[in-house]
């Protein structure tokens, strides 16, 4: 699923390292989660749109041909 | 587990290893159990050294708790398991149809055995988890 997130966090000058401690996550999975390779849980998808003050919606880009993959 | 309990499997990873070794010198030695004795001491070695610096050092703990909380690890740790079982159930369906070729059929009952076991075990699974979720 195609995202926002390294767009919007370069934007709010947040580091890779900073923003995966604040979701208790690993750097290797936002790297991850920024180049597409993995999908978040809803839970974690939350925690990042909340923490830029955004909505799931404006965060991650849900296509409709994705579906099913 | 709490890194307390796992210090203290690792002391006993140790002893165990170490009376292994006393005892198999003891009683005129075999090179099998002599290397599984060695092998528990270094394992437990080890275990004991990380779980020290688990205890005295704060950025190793949190780098081991971010990591095994973290979610993608989980999925990959999951998959992984996927795979191995997958390849396990391939591999070992092979394995039983070449020994039946080859007409070793007592040998092609011990992947066909673990094979089966397998499946049963999975078949419980989906079972159990189909009605859970």
């Amino acid at each position: 699923m195609k995202n926002r997130i390294e767009e919007i966090r370069r934007t709010k000058g947040i580091r890779q390292e900073e923003f995966a401690r604040a979701m208790g996550v690993s750097r290797q999975t936002i790297s991850s989660l920024e180049t597409g390779r993995y999908n978040p849980s809803i839970f974690l998808a939350y925690r990042i749109a909340r923490y830029f003050g955004m909505t799931i919606e404006e965060v991650f880009l849900f296509e409709e041909s994705e579906e099913g993959k | 587990m709490n890194n307390n309990r796992r210090m203290i499997l690792s002391v006993l990873e140790i002893a165990v290893g170490a009376a292994l070794l006393v005892c198999v010198k003891l009683a005129g030695g075999d090179s099998v159990w002599l290397g599984m004795g060695g092998a528990l001491i270094a394992v437990g070695l080890m275990h004991l050294i990380l779980g020290l610096r688990y205890k005295t050092d704060e950025s190793y703990r949190e780098k081991v708790e971010v990591e095994a909380a973290d979610e993608r690890n989980a999925f990959i740790r999951s998959q992984a398991w996927v795979w191995a079982g997958t390849g396990f159930v391939i591999a070992g369906g092979v394995l039983t149809v070449v020994f039946l070729l080859l007409g070793k059929q007592e040998l092609s009952t011990f992947p066909g055995f673990a094979v089966s076991m397998l499946v049963l075990l999975y078949w419980l699974s989906y079972l159990y988890l189909k009605k859970k979720y």
